[in-house]
């Protein structure tokens, strides 16, 4: 079903850049964050996160209300959205509100503890909380829209409305495979021929005190733990013959896709890759590069790396694998599409950057012997491979068209 | 199909109880209400729920968690889920939002955070009483993640967020799922647990709740000219959907269809649905031509209708406008007048009761719609059920922030 569709666009902010291009240009220079950076956030040298700046919300026509109201996951939706719309021309000539589809993966939007912690102090009786005394006094300290930006969908929905935007939607949440799952129900919508353009898009968890303390919990700050990166990452979809029609660049088609759930990592990755190549009647030897989006540093590369060994046997394992967080951070519900943006860029410019490259440190020759270093013929298919701490892992396939 | 609501353990309790007019909304017991301008909402027994499924879920089992698996097993059950072999063409879709910390959690938890984003994270892991599982029972996806685990289903899981639409567009998801060969088999559904302290504050402050009532069981009037908020409630739906090829090859009960699935975002105002209802009629036409039908094909519309002022007179438009004259005579039932608003539920439970509904010949009934407001010129079902033939309907949600989805449904058996 998802043969037929073209990524005309693709955007990207990461820790690395404030587009897809700076992130690239950034990736191709070997830059990476193996450090923790200047914007680290945490007092703690357990929590590490990796932030981004968003631009000015006034810079799209937002106000400060809505700003506030978006979170940064709503601004960066809007920010992405339009270099996606930008890229792709579409801005130039968009089709009705209605015939644009929009999917997105959400990180968590958490509520800070002081946004409510002084209202809650100031209604402290005899050190209990006192309602007669909040709703006299203490919950005039609560912004009074608070409740609406505590809700996961508000800023989609704004961002929405920012971008131009009526038509089919949804907002999936926060594993690191939800985002691709974003992404095949975009290309479906285009597909079925239910909207003209379709937008996927995925937004990290903001590196708030309550993200990386859940960070952390995670397995962040050990030896094999993972470092949340902050981000946002979208793509636009058409129809081949739409995007031809029109003049537009095609980046790479959208090509095959697999979903799996479970608690045996390598085996739910292998029935997602299984899935994607199945649908698609396509072999291991037909991809010629993995990526993987949503890895851990550590136990979890591993469990990806012995997937792809299953996978890929004999001389196919010289196929180059990369791991996307070694250099942006795990962007959990942003991490497939990110994923998706750098492969599609690397099939474009014929070009796999070194900073991506797993290093297959943890994992012994037998079994992950990979070709880590770099690729001796054309790239024409990718897979991009993303999986949540829930056991979900989604598979998307894409391939150059040229 | 299963569900646990305020009014029943199962779908045929909640069914037969809904069908008699019965409110499920009650005093609030399950905390201290006192100082709130709101004490009421729609509560699900506790002896209803299972404890959790397993040793290693114990600690993540969330009331949300709790009621899903609640409705899960019954629709797993009647649908013989166990028997479908191939598990990974099996998946799930819910719509459920994670446990919002509780005051005393926040209180606890703001001790160890300067109140510039940083934390004293190895003191709050130290610090006694505080359960640091409760940051992943915030994560929408682990009621999922957990639910797949239960019931071995190893194929596409999603968690959708979408607010007051994300029930119905998890079934609108799962059932795409299907028609597109991504799954023979799919959980769709949802489920919320905001009978809390803090659940209710967010919505006071919003000023969204039915503050004023003679009695709690006559608060959620929907079309109803003295409605006044809308009544939180608490439940959980689930669906076994099926490609239909797959279900008859292995004797499974077809229980209904689903025939279309449209949705929409309004694009609007963030605090208020759009005036005129544009995009939830568009999601509403969506539905119908996914179908292959026209309006005057449907005979009966299962509303949104939450018994907000604007919310319901922006539906009535809706309606209006996809319907045109037929608006005042096509059958409007909204079940929250009984069940309260179960928010990220609302749209699984509202579908299976449509859907039980078209196999009575019975439509519910509107409860408390004594006084019909002429903004919303609607054949609202009032006072008792109807008995009716009917074959095909919609079920509109509608979510805060502008997010519309609608199941077209019918009896299938045709």
């Amino acid at each position: 079903m998802t043969r037929g569709v073209a990524i005309t666009g693709a955007g990207a902010v990461t820790s690395l850049g404030r587009s897809l291009e700076e992130t690239w240009r950034s990736l191709a220079a070997c830059d990476t964050i193996a450090a923790p950076p200047g914007g680290s956030s945490s007092s703690s040298e357990l929590a590490r996160g990796h932030r981004v700046t968003v631009r000015s919300a006034a810079e799209f026509g937002i106000t400060a209300r809505e700003a506030w109201l978006m979170g940064k996951h709503g601004l960066l939706l809007v920010q992405v959205g339009k270099e996606v719309l930008r890229g792709s021309s579409l801005d130039r000539a968009m089709p009705p509100a209605a015939e644009i589809a929009f999917y997105a993966a959400l990180g968590i939007v958490d509520p800070a503890p002081e946004d409510l912690s002084r209202a809650v102090l100031d209604s402290l009786r005899d050190g209990r909380f006192d309602v007669e005394l909040f709703f006299s006094k203490g919950y005039r300290a609560i912004h009074p829209l608070w409740p609406l930006s505590a809700l996961n969908n508000v800023g989609f929905s704004l961002a929405c409305q920012h971008l131009g935007i009526s038509g089919e939607n949804g907002v999936f949440s926060p594993g690191a495979d939800a985002s691709l799952l974003a992404v095949v129900e975009a290309a479906w919508a285009v597909a079925a021929g239910r909207a003209k353009v379709a937008l996927a898009a995925g937004v990290s968890e903001t590196c708030s005190a309550s993200s990386l303390a859940r960070a952390w919990l995670c397995g962040d700050g050990s030896e094999t733990g993972w470092v949340p990166g902050e981000g946002c990452a979208a793509v636009a979809l058409e129809r081949v013959a739409d995007a031809e029609a029109r003049g537009a660049t095609i980046l790479a088609n959208v090509v095959a896709w697999g979903f799996a759930c479970g608690e045996d990592g390598p085996a739910a990755i292998r029935t997602a890759i299984t899935a994607a190549l199945r649908d698609a009647e396509l072999g291991p030897r037909d991809i010629d590069a993995t990526f993987f989006a949503g890895t851990e540093v550590g136990q979890q590369e591993n469990a990806e790396m012995v997937a792809v060994a299953d996978l890929f046997p004999g001389s196919d394992r010289a196929r180059p694998l990369l791991a996307i967080p070694r250099s942006i951070g795990n962007m959990l519900a942003a991490a497939g599409v990110a994923g998706l943006v750098l492969a599609a860029q690397a099939l474009h410019l014929q070009h796999l950057p070194a900073a991506l490259l797993a290093s297959g440190r943890a994992v012994s020759p037998q079994q992950a012997p990979m070709g880590l270093l770099g690729h001796e013929r054309p790239l024409r298919r990718i897979a991009v491979v993303s999986r949540g701490h829930g056991g979900q892992v989604a598979a998307v396939v894409i391939e150059d068209t040229r | 199909m299963g569900m646990v609501t305020p009014l029943g353990r199962d779908v045929e309790e909640t069914f037969t109880r809904a069908a008699a007019g019965e409110s499920g909304v009650r005093a609030i017991t399950s905390f201290d209400t006192s100082g709130l301008p709101c004490r009421i909402a729609g509560q699900v027994d506790d002896a209803w729920l299972e404890d959790g499924a397993t040793d290693r879920m114990h600690g993540l089992a969330s009331r949300g968690l709790r009621l899903m698996l609640s409705a899960g097993r019954q629709a797993a059950t009647a649908a013989r889920l166990h028997e479908v072999a191939s598990r990974q063409r099996v998946g799930v879709a819910l719509g459920s939002h994670g446990d919002y910390p509780s005051l005393d959690q926040i209180l606890l938890l703001h001790r160890h955070t300067d109140g510039k984003g940083r934390w004293n994270l190895p003191g709050l892991a130290r610090t006694a009483g505080y359960d640091s599982r409760q940051l992943f029972r915030r994560k929408p996806d682990v009621t999922a993640g957990l639910l797949a685990a239960t019931f071995g289903c190893h194929g596409p899981n999603l968690s959708l967020v979408s607010a007051c639409a994300a029930g119905a567009q998890a079934i609108g998801e799962a059932y795409r799922l299907i028609l597109d060969g991504g799954a023979d088999v799919m959980v769709g559904g949802g489920c919320e647990a905001t009978v809390n302290f803090m659940g209710l504050l967010g919505f006071t402050l919003l000023h969204a709740l039915a503050e004023e009532a003679p009695a709690p069981e006559t608060a959620s009037r929907p079309f109803d000219r003295r409605r006044n908020g809308f009544v939180l409630s608490e439940g959980a739906g689930a669906v076994v959907l099926e490609a239909e090829d797959h279900a008859l090859a292995r004797g499974a009960t077809v229980l209904g269809e689903v025939l279309g699935y449209g949705d929409s975002a309004d694009a609007y105002r963030i605090t208020d649905a759009h005036p005129l209802g544009t995009g939830a009629a568009l999601a509403m036409q969506s539905a119908i031509r996914e179908a292959g039908l026209s309006p005057d094909e449907v005979d009966v519309i299962n509303a949104h209708a939450t018994s907000t002022v604007q919310g319901d007179i922006a539906e009535a438009r809706a309606i209006a406008e996809v319907f045109g004259d037929r608006s005042r005579t096509i059958p409007v039932t909204a079940n929250k007048s009984m069940l309260g608003h179960t928010i990220a539920a609302a749209g699984a439970i509202e579908c299976i009761l449509t859907l039980v509904g078209m196999h009575n010949a019975l439509i519910l009934p509107t409860i408390n719609y004594r006084t019909p407001d002429p903004r919303c010129p609607l054949d609202v079902v009032g006072g008792a059920a109807r008995v009716k033939e009917h074959r095909v309907a919609l079920s509109n949600s509608f979510g805060f922030g502008g997010q519309n989805a609608c199941l077209c449904l019918g009896r299938g058996d045709d």
